[in-house]
């Protein structure tokens, strides 16, 4: 059995699912950090859901919602003419809803992070609103955009649960390594499971190791010696 | 001359700022009062940082506020410059690069001096390629001052902008606050907790008192006026002078300077020869004679009349007197005041130790 095919084709979800979700948390995130609104709340509570709900409940509900007959998958058909379920782009939105909470709260953390007394330096000399988000709050997050991307990328790597309900198990086009490992051992080939199982065990240890890596750099960063002279 | 014109209501908890000013920006305007009278308050409200202020704001032509038709000029719109009273560096910049921030987004409002004359009046050439963070807080604070007179601002707001400076670099920068206010005709605001300052570097001063404008008028005669308790710390420690350098006495190691064309001395070399220059006189190292001395270590004695006494109820007076256009501030016991019979429009001498002079 060929390995290949499930791997690059859980990088591709992984990837495009994180390049997508950076961008769609940045301003969740934003409005989050800095909203004194009383929705907040409850807007925290929704993007924070996949981590407690079952994959079997986000799985169902997805399904119904891209589904031909669904909202977005309805739309998704009569603008491209494909179906959204069982297929790539039905695990990219998938992911995106199931990774949310991992790319929206370290970004969350990290704009509430960033020193407010900068952001009105910056407007007494002469930044807009968005000129400040960009040349400024951007920048003074790095850390966190890492952070969002690495959980982001690992924790849909990781996925099983909804891309089984979803998106089934076609080669090429859904068959993660999560799903290929799985019928591998449904089927009694415990070579091929061996093989993709200590391939996710030493990704998963690399991106924890990158983390915590990322983490203590920047925390040495930050703790630069002051001179005086 | 510009004028900014005040009418601004604040909420802060228990704080209200309450104020109505005009104020003629002419040289440096310094804000005075104790902590908590709303000094910095009232620098955010110019610059538009507290959107809970309510009234009006014009400067010169510009209206920046006007809460009775919803008008509020946001604060990067706003032609001024902010110096806090922390540096507020963008760490993820190097120096040169929050001053590179400054120049891309300049009001040119006002021609300014360039970036190598920023950048050596406050002598940054050798911090350019540093980060803030390995900057020590009087360093920063001058990268702060540059990056905000980059932005060739029509207003400079300053919050105590030289608590972190040492002395040394402090003796560089007020001249080149002067020089930049005079020559490129910039107008600053100055709040500063320390009377000192503001007594040699402001032309005019407000007085804040729990968020309301107590006084306002030129600082020589603000400084003069006996009935305002936060001038009391600057009464005690005294007046300012304008003086001329007139010439260095090697031998002795002495300055000559003259006060109204009056000779006075004070140790060591200040300034140049010709300039103009600010003293301090303590009152407390003024001495009163009612007939020329003689036989005296005082080397200072410049003839006076009395303009005002007031007794305090304690065992000390004060009185002002004036040497030609100038007020000078004497602290002394009532005993002595009434041994010498001194009274309002009596001409006197003053004694002033030369080593009691602050020049700067």
């Amino acid at each position: 059995m060929n390995d290949w095919p499930s791997l690059w084709l859980t990088a591709k979800l992984a990837a495009l699912t994180t390049v997508l979700l950076l961008f769609m948390a940045t301003p969740i995130a934003w409005w989050l950090a800095t909203t004194r609104s009383r929705w907040a709340t409850a807007l925290d509570a929704l993007v924070a859901m996949p981590l407690v709900l079952p994959p079997t409940v986000m799985g169902f509900y997805l399904l119904l919602f891209l589904s031909p007959q669904g909202a977005l998958g309805q739309w998704w058909l009569e603008l491209t003419g494909e179906q959204l379920t069982f297929s790539f782009m039905g695990l990219v939105v998938a992911s995106i809803f199931y990774s949310l909470p991992f790319a929206v709260q370290p970004l969350q953390a990290s704009f509430r992070g960033v020193d407010n007394q900068l952001l009105e330096a910056g407007a007494t000399l002469g930044a807009s609103p968005m000129d400040r988000f960009i040349h400024l709050v951007l920048p003074l997050s790095r850390r966190g955009y890492l952070t969002a991307g690495i959980l982001t990328f690992a924790h849909t790597v990781g996925e099983f649960g909804v891309v089984l309900m979803i998106g089934g198990n076609i080669p090429g086009e859904t068959r993660v390594v999560s799903i290929a490992i799985y019928e591998a051992v449904e089927t009694l080939n415990y070579g091929a499971a061996h093989r993709l199982s200590l391939v996710l065990i030493g990704f998963s240890f690399l991106v924890l190791a990158l983390t915590y890596g990322v983490n203590r750099y920047f925390s040495l960063l930050s703790r630069d010696p002051v001179s005086h002279d | 001359m510009t004028e900014l014109s005040i009418d601004i209501h604040l909420r802060k908890g228990e704080f209200v700022l309450a104020l109505q000013q005009n104020i003629q920006l002419q040289g440096i305007v310094g804000v005075y009062g104790h902590s908590g009278a709303g000094k910095s308050s009232l620098l955010r409200v110019i610059a538009g940082l507290e959107c809970n202020a309510s009234g009006t704001l014009t400067l010169g032509e510009q209206c920046w506020q006007a809460s009775s038709r919803h008008h509020f000029v946001p604060p990067h719109q706003r032609q001024l410059a902010y110096v806090f009273q922390e540096p507020r560096l963008f760490s993820h910049l190097t120096v040169m690069g929050n001053l590179h921030f400054a120049m891309k987004r300049v009001k040119a409002v006002t021609a300014m001096p360039s970036l190598t004359d920023i950048v050596d009046g406050l002598q940054l050439t050798p911090l350019l390629t540093r980060r803030p963070a390995t900057l020590s807080g009087g360093e920063q604070q001058r990268v702060a001052i540059a990056r905000a007179l980059l932005t060739a601002p029509a207003l400079l707001l300053m919050d105590e902008p030289l608590s972190a400076i040492d002395r040394q670099h402090k003796a560089e920068l007020i001249p080149l606050l002067r020089r930049i206010n005079e020559q490129f005709h910039l107008p600053i605001i100055m709040v500063s907790h320390s009377a000192d300052e503001l007594a040699v570097l402001s032309d005019q001063l407000l007085l804040l008192r729990k968020g309301q404008a107590v006084a306002f008028d030129n600082t020589p005669r603000l400084m003069s006026r006996l009935d305002l308790l936060e001038m009391s710390s600057l009464q005690e420690a005294g007046a300012v002078l304008d003086a001329q350098v007139d010439h260095f006495d090697d031998a002795f190691q002495l300055t000559r300077l003259l006060v109204e064309g009056i000779p006075l001395s004070v140790p060591g070399r200040v300034g140049n020869v010709g300039a103009r220059i600010k003293l301090r006189v303590h009152a407390r190292d003024v001495a009163v004679a009612t007939e020329k001395p003689r036989g005296l270590s005082i080397r200072n004695i410049l003839p006076a009349r009395i303009t005002m006494i007031e007794e305090g109820a304690d065992a000390h007076a004060q009185l002002l007197a004036t040497v030609g256009q100038q007020t000078i501030r004497v602290r002394l016991t009532r005993a002595s005041l009434s041994e010498l019979s001194l009274v309002v429009g009596q001409s006197v001498y003053l004694l002033i130790k030369a080593a009691s002079v602050d020049a700067y």
